[in-house]
């Protein structure tokens, strides 16, 4: 069908919305609530455009595009209403750009600027309430709410983890939990994707990077730091390079820059979690033991599970988090090789997640004996720090990781992405259990962005006529996760082993990731991990040599003794009101 | 609860039914947390539900509740200054809880006051007093 | 029984209010006093419309009106009036005339007053559940015809016409469909569906039935305010009654047409009386308004057709079936046919429920219905349409209240509230009210509502102490216009209404404070 939009003929799809088609055609039509991942609510009405023979004017939004029409998306008068009403709107909005975290990304900021929205003559008239700072991830400014309304289409409908909602009606009404009590007393699983999606910086992290420059700053400390894989896969972005290109060298070098002492890789724990997840699947398989196994990487999915379905606890993965993995072979095993004493140890993580300072702070996480990890960075505070020391990022030169827990194969790369854990013990369970290598190392039906994916694998054991056909999946966003776990335990699906993370994408798509970001840049940051995954000469976790090494001068081999001690954890229920556990 | 099928369209009622055999007259979280159970429903999106409507009451509240009509008509007859009368007069009864509410259509009587399910038409600061009194002493009568 | 003469006593409210408990308990006793507990019956029925006549009571066949009774007055009627046939004149002066506007060119509030609303046979027998019958007769499609001849336009503010609106739902290929009353009457000033449910019960449910039958709808909603309990009550008396007759239920009076009437509480919400607010408490969320189209017409109640009306609409439609769409387009004015129930408040003698014709101009209203101003006090202005309407001046007094006269003026009937004001009145105390109250009941969806509100009412109160200037006017004008273009439902997009017309009319009560 054929609509006009400011005089010129455009083609339109019958089911798109107004501002679907103009967008696609490259008009702009100022918005502030929608964004195109989530449901549009017509919050603001910013987007109102004129129709002819419509009567009044309509929000472009949420009207779909009908054959015919004839659409005005700027004028004189609409320029007038929409100043006006983001004149309004700022009048409700605690206006503090210079110390905003979205300062400079911030949609309203920029939509003011734009509409060249003069100083407001009238007094700020919202209500102000305190700051919710007592979670450990998550900081929630009310008084910067616009009422857009993502974060709670997030929470509740993308992520069904149900801790925001709108309180109460009207002026009065708020963004808030149930009872109003603080995120760090309820359901929230710390994912973060409220703050991904907040447009204005009323979610945010709860940062560490005045920590962290302090440790840097102390010269009896030995500050010791690790990178997510999905980090690489999002830094470009921010400084002009191609984001399709991971910058795993440049990453490093900038570490190198702000101080750091040791700069190491969770990439290199990740081939670690596979030795022991792998092992612990082989084990469930051949022992009977519980099954589907579920990976428990996601620390978002482990306060879910916890949280809404204690029944699959032992299904879970007893093997921590990569992050966690490495917190503790930091303080022991490194230590050790180092003769460093572990209390000098400043273990820090860079993340592309919110869930992670949450986790560094569960009450088992100090197996070493100490804080595992003592301070989570997100990819957010980390490109701030990057920025705040003027560094160059674009042009600094390609370097290299620390040696002993810093060397990583292709299947520690793709972790990052959603099915990557999936495919990388795959590839290590395989040859664990054929005692050959899979022919092709990729997995392609468990890669990609649909909500849950499938496959099926037949792996023929060695010394053996048997061949197993063994059953995964990959659910990715919690709401997807919550489908599977529906359909496991009313018996639709049976499966051996599930892989599941909190947020939609998997961790490139992860609560600490830059501001602004929909899920094709996610889809994008996943194909730069596999890309980086190609490239790799080593794209087994077992042929990982210094995983080999620390197998053999410290943890034995997977699952003894002292692996468990220190690589494996349990789980307990937790209440679905407060989030807390007994 | 069982008088409603457990079905997200019944929450209404059931949460007047919960609030009024609550010896606070309000929705406490224990309440609350029932109400999502029975429902199947999220626990915050009872609250949700439950904070959108000015009958339900989230905070405890006394034995008495006022409500003193703010509709223009009532306000022509000088239910604001009633309402300002009563503010400084009820603060400090534990058992007396004053709200605002809108058109009760007892107009004929204006300005009308609602104590629990009973209302007072014609309401001036002398009747309100000896009101107040009655309420002070238990009793729910003029 | 036979009685010689019944004794109508109005029960609503205001005569509860006044103590109808107890006059009747001395009447009762008074009649057995003097043996005449036989040959005197005491009716209990819906409203007359009267409002501020206390507790009252109309004596048949005398067709007397007593008024502003107490317990004090009643061994006096009774000894005179019942006893020795002398009429208290003292006490129903002029009684005989209230009586007759009360009762004249009425549809919907037709046996309010004269019935007892909690028995079915009363209804009967003043020829109630005759059109449902005849409906079965006609078969749908005639049925509707009727409707769309009568050009009924919807009773709840829009004015849409109830035909095509049913029809709509009708061709829908949809097995499942409803049909939701509006009874969410929470605009200040306006009470005309609660006493015409209280007074009327079962004309109602015969509405909805017959809508029902019409677009094939098996079950329909009154979604009616939770303080309204009386009124739920007398519903759910006739609801029962209804199937304890067949008229409800499975195979209705043996058509083959199943229908059942579910009553749902509301629990304070003003916008919720918005139809699409109100289909989302219905299903048991918040009343947020939803965005429109698809029209709940198409995709209404959990996504099905439905057909959603205000009560008083229903309540025409028995009448305009039984007795002809054709009759009905001759009441009123060619574009706004019937009569419309208006709540009359303010500075008149005799505030209360009218029902008039459209097209009767205000002036008559106030003075032939409304009994003229209090006090013989000089007229300001009429808040016609609720708290969303317009303030209209004197001169605008001989406009005809109906769709199109109306909106020539760009005002509207609304939720049929009138409220007169007389020189005395304080018009920014009246506007202070109302931003207040929409502020209150806003949804907190839309942000030019949501902050519009408040910032209406923090710019009057700055402009009401004396620090406004005439630039914070301007601001409200230019603001309510944003929320005029920008809202998502009415409650916003109405503020302009009764502050555009205060600007037009009333300028000199904003310029008292600037002091310009």
């Amino acid at each position: 069908m054929q609509i006009t939009i400011n005089g010129k003929k455009i083609e339109a799809k019958s089911g798109q919305t107004i501002i679907e088609v103009a967008r696609e055609n490259g008009v702009y039509i100022p918005s502030l609530c929608y964004h195109k991942d989530l449901v549009p609510t017509g919050n603001c009405g910013v987007c109102v455009v004129k129709i002819d023979g419509m009567g009044p004017l309509k929000r472009a939004c949420v009207t779909p595009a009908e054959d015919g029409m004839s659409i005005t998306t700027d004028s004189v008068e609409l320029r007038k209403i929409r100043r006006e009403l983001l004149s309004l709107i700022l009048l409700a909005h605690d206006v503090k750009c210079p110390t905003c975290d979205q300062n400079g990304k911030c949609e309203l900021q920029e939509l003011i600027n734009y509409m060249d929205i003069p100083e407001p003559k009238y007094e700020p008239i919202f209500k102000k309430t305190a700051i919710d700072n007592f979670s450990p991830s998550i900081v929630k400014d009310t008084n910067k709410c616009i009422h857009c309304g993502r974060c709670i289409a997030v929470c509740n409908d993308i992520q069904e983890v149900h801790a925001l909602c709108v309180e109460g009606r009207g002026f009065e009404s708020k963004v808030t939990t149930a009872f109003g009590e603080s995120l760090a007393n309820s359901p929230c699983v710390n994912c973060g994707q409220c703050t991904v999606y907040c447009p204005v910086g009323a979610l945010k992290e709860k940062s560490q990077i005045e920590e962290v420059q302090t440790a840097l700053f102390d010269p009896s400390k030995i500050v010791v730091v690790q990178e997510a894989p999905a980090v690489r896969a999002a830094l470009g972005e921010e400084f002009g390079l191609d984001p399709k290109e991971v910058t795993t060298g440049k990453m490093y070098a900038a570490l190198r820059r702000l101080g750091f002492d040791k700069i190491f890789d969770t990439n290199f724990a990740a081939d670690l979690t596979i030795m022991e997840e792998g092992s612990e699947l082989i084990q469930r398989v051949k022992e009977g033991g519980t099954l589907p196994l579920i990976t428990s990487c996601s620390p978002g999915w482990v306060k879910f599970v916890e949280t809404y379905f204690p029944e699959f606890l032992p299904n879970v993965s007893s093997c921590k988090s990569p992050q966690q993995m490495f917190g503790a072979m930091v303080k022991t095993y490194f230590a050790k090789q180092e003769t460093i004493d572990p209390k000098d140890i400043v273990s820090v993580s860079v993340m592309p997640c919110t869930a992670k300072k949450f986790e560094a702070q569960r009450p088992e996480m100090n197996s070493s004996g100490y804080r595992d990890v003592d301070y989570v960075l997100t990819v957010r505070e980390f490109i701030k720090m990057i920025k705040g020391a003027k560094i160059d990022f674009k042009n600094l030169p390609e370097e290299q990781a620390d040696q002993l827990m810093g060397q990583y194969t292709g299947a520690g790369t793709i972790f990052g992405a959603t099915g990557g854990v999936m495919e990388a013990a795959i590839r290590t369970a395989y040859a664990l259990l054929s005692g050959k290598e899979l022919a092709n190392l990729d997995v392609i039906p468990v890669r990609g962005m649909s909500g849950i994916k499938e496959a099926s694998l037949d792996i023929p054991l060695k010394d053996s006529s048997v061949v197993l056909t063994v059953n995964v999946a990959v659910a990715h966003g919690l709401g997807n996760a919550k489908k599977l776990l529906e359909d496991v335990r009313d018996g639709k699906k049976s499966y051996h082993f599930i892989e599941i993370m909190a947020c939609p994408g998997g961790c490139v798509g992860g609560g600490g990731q830059p501001y602004g970001s929909d899920l094709a840049d996610r889809a994008r940051r996943g194909e730069s991990l596999y890309k980086e995954d190609k490239n790799c000469e080593l794209r087994t976790s077992h042929t990982n040599p210094m995983i080999k090494k620390i197998y053999a001068e410290f943890l034995g081999e997977p699952l003894s003794h002292t692996s468990h001690k220190y690589l494996h954890t349990d789980y307990k229920e937790r209440d679905q009101l407060t989030g807390k556990q007994d | 609860m069982n008088k409603y099928l457990p079905e997200k369209e019944n929450i209404l009622e059931i949460l007047h039914l919960v609030q009024n055999a609550n010896p606070k007259n309000f929705l406490s979280k224990e309440d609350l947390a029932e109400v999502a159970n029975y429902l199947h429903l999220p626990y915050n999106q009872v609250y949700s539900v439950a904070s959108f409507y000015s009958m339900f009451s989230l905070k405890p509240r006394g034995k008495f509740v006022i409500k003193v009509c703010q509709s223009p008509h009532c306000v022509v007859n000088g239910s604001d200054n009633l309402l300002d009368f009563l503010k400084k007069r009820v603060k400090k009864n534990p058992e007396i809880s004053l709200e605002e509410c809108q058109c009760l259509g007892v107009c004929g009587n204006s300005p009308v006051v609602l104590v629990n399910d009973k209302i007072y038409g014609d309401m001036d600061k002398e009747k309100l007093e000896k009101l107040l009194k009655n309420l002070e002493g238990g009793k729910n009568v003029l | 029984m036979f009685y010689r003469t019944h004794l109508l006593f109005v029960k609503d409210d205001n005569s509860i209010d006044k103590g109808l408990q107890e006059v009747l308990r001395v009447l009762n006793e008074e009649l057995v006093k003097y043996g005449l507990e036989k040959e005197i019956g005491v009716l209990q029925t819906g409203s007359l419309g009267y409002i501020s006549k206390g507790v009252h009571f109309v004596v048949y066949p005398d067709n007397l009106l007593y008024t502003k009774i107490t317990q004090e007055d009643i061994p006096l009627i009774v000894q005179e009036h019942f006893l020795k046939g002398r009429p208290v004149k003292r006490l129903c002066e002029s009684a005989k005339r209230d009586v007759e506007f009360a009762y004249s060119e009425r549809i919907v509030l037709k046996n309010s007053g004269k019935i007892d609303p909690e028995s079915i046979d009363e209804y009967i027998a003043v020829d109630g559940y005759q059109a449902l019958g005849k409906a079965f007769e006609m078969g749908r499609e005639a049925t509707l015809q009727e409707i769309k001849k009568s050009n009924l336009r919807g009773r709840g503010g829009a004015g849409f016409p109830t035909g095509i609106k049913m029809e709509m739902t009708a061709n829908q290929s949809e097995k499942q469909k409803y049909i939701v009353v509006n009874a969410d009457e929470g605009e200040s000033g306006t009470f005309k569906d609660r006493l015409i449910m209280e007074g009327d019960p079962h004309k109602l449910l015969e509405g909805m039935v017959i809508a029902g039958f019409v677009v094939r709808a098996d079950t329909g909603y009154i979604y009616i305010r939770g303080e309204y309990s009386l009124c739920v009550q007398r519903l759910k008396i006739a609801i029962e009654q209804a199937h304890n007759y067949g008229l409800l239920g499975k195979n209705i009076l043996g058509s083959g047409f199943d229908f059942d009437v579910i009553i749902k509480l509301g629990a304070g919400s003003y916008v919720c009386g918005e139809e699409t607010a109100l289909l989302n408490s219905l299903e048991g969320g918040r009343g947020n308004p939803r965005f429109k189209p698809p029209y709940p017409g198409e995709r209404g109640l959990w996504n099905k057709p439905t057909v959603i009306n205000n009560v008083e609409t229903l309540t025409n439609i028995p009448a305009i079936v039984e007795k002809g769409g054709e009759w009905f387009a001759g009441i009123g004015t060619p574009e706004s046919c019937g009569t419309k129930v208006y709540t009359i408040l303010g500075e008149v003698n005799n505030p209360g429920l009218i029902e008039v014709p459209m097209g009767t101009t205000l002036r008559e209203i106030i003075s032939k219905y409304g009994g003229g101003l209090k006090a013989d006090k000089k007229f300001k202005a009429a808040l016609v349409g609720g708290a969303a309407g317009m303030f209209l001046p004197e001169r605008l007094l001989d406009i005809k209240m109906d769709f199109e006269n109306l909106s020539k003026e760009s005002a509207v009937l609304g939720s049929g509230a009138i409220l007169i004001l007389s020189e005395d009145a304080d018009i920014l105390r009246i506007l202070t009210s109302i931003l207040k109250f929409f502020l209150h009941e806003s949804c907190g969806k839309c942000s030019a509502c949501r902050i519009g509100y408040k910032m209406l009412v923090t710019l009057l109160d700055k402009i009401v102490s004396g620090e406004g200037k005439s630039e914070d006017i301007d601001k409200m004008v230019e603001i309510a216009n944003v929320m005029r273009v920008t809202s998502f439902c009415a409650l916003g997009q109405s503020s302009i209404m009764p502050i555009g017309s205060i600007i037009k009319y009333f300028k000199g009560d904003f310029k008292r404070f600037t002091g310009e």
